[in-house]
């Protein structure tokens, strides 16, 4: 027993001052990143005691507003205005939730999944600033004003939440612009036919009066499919109107 | 289990250490539980070869001074604790280096 606890003793003594003294090789557990590899033996560089590594160690050296701008050693850049402007969009103290390190000498390694949370409010909303090659040109984008967030989620593009064809199909016979039929700009809930040649107001009326349909208002009611014989048509005395 | 825990890292030395010692010491065990079998038949039948009746009780307190004065034993154990110890401090310091530089929160 006596054996047992000496043997145990010295060698907690030994391999603790070994680890203290070559921690890059009796703890490390991955390569640093290239700009890094100087801290290598200075684990509390960025290692808080019992705490890990956290946002506030990495702005002692990486100041966000310099970030894309000039390197820790104050040597200027070229021009990387996306880099820079990402990161001033970022939350402050926020470095962790996408940097990591331990993965080698490649930094391009050492990024986590990028989460949108760590954006600003204000940024989250400017999905183009960083999706520019992302711009929908299709009909149904072609025209809209709004925030890619009313259809679209942040964990991926497809599948949006909204099906145009699911309300009204966009066929060849209507292929205007958002704005022809959804005139309250924003506003994708509220629609109107009056607005081409086809479908005027004063010519609706007399084709619908003609028909003894006097409740004509909401549109997609019958024609939800677009066509030009209306499916389930509204009696004059039918009193739904929405 | 163990190589799972550790995400298999083939970086840090003191993990390695630790997994590498556990492998020598469950084989030191293994050994050690080989010769308390041989132990344990030579017993048995040294016992029978005397003309004593064999009950599990009689053989296992014989068992047990036999198991302490017998040189192999010895010899084990001598090898074995110091090997035990050193596991138990490499696997004390890694969980102590886990435990400082890992974010717990």
């Amino acid at each position: 027993m006596k054996v047992l606890l000496f043997v145990f003793i010295a060698s907690a003594i030994i391999l603790a001052a070994l680890a203290a003294t070559f921690p890059e090789v009796l703890l490390n557990p991955g390569p640093l990143m290239k700009s890094h590899q100087k801290l290598e033996k200075k684990c509390l560089s960025c290692h808080e005691p019992f705490a890990g590594v956290t946002s506030t160690q990495c702005i002692r050296c990486h100041k966000q507003a310099d970030i894309g701008v000039r390197k820790v050693s104050d040597i200027v850049l070229s021009k990387d205005t996306a880099k820079a402007l990402f990161h001033r969009g970022v939350i402050a103290a926020s470095c962790i939730d996408c940097h990591v390190d331990h993965r080698g000498i490649d930094a391009a390694k050492a990024l986590k999944s990028f989460k949108h949370e760590a954006l600003s409010q204000v940024r989250q909303k400017e999905c183009i600033t960083c999706h520019q090659n992302k711009t929908p040109r299709n009909a149904l984008h072609q025209y809209t004003k709004g925030q890619c967030s009313e259809c679209h989620t942040t964990s991926r593009w497809k599948p949006a939440a909204f099906d145009h064809n699911r309300y009204f199909p966009l066929d060849g016979n209507h292929t205007a612009n958002c704005a022809a039929c959804h005139n309250e700009p924003g506003n994708y809930k509220k629609y109107t036919c009056y607005n081409c040649h086809e479908h005027s107001y004063s010519l609706m009326v007399r084709k619908h009066e003609k028909e003894g349909i006097v409740n004509f208002q909401n549109c997609m009611k019958c024609h939800r499919n677009g066509n030009r014989e209306g499916q389930g048509r509204e009696g004059s005395g039918d009193k739904d109107d929405d | 289990m163990i190589l799972i825990h550790s995400g298999i890292h083939f970086n840090a030395m003191l993990p390695w250490a630790a997994t590498a010692f556990m492998l020598i010491v469950t084989a030191s065990g293994h050994v050690g539980q080989y010769l308390l079998k041989q132990v344990r038949e030579e017993v048995k039948i040294k016992m029978k070869q005397l003309g004593l009746e064999v009950t599990e009780d009689i053989l296992e307190r014989q068992h047990y001074w036999d198991i302490l004065t017998l040189k192999t034993l010895e010899q084990w154990r001598t090898l074995h604790i110091p090997m035990v110890s050193v596991l138990m401090a490499l696997t004390l310091i890694h969980i102590l280096s886990i435990t400082f530089f890992l974010n717990w929160r």
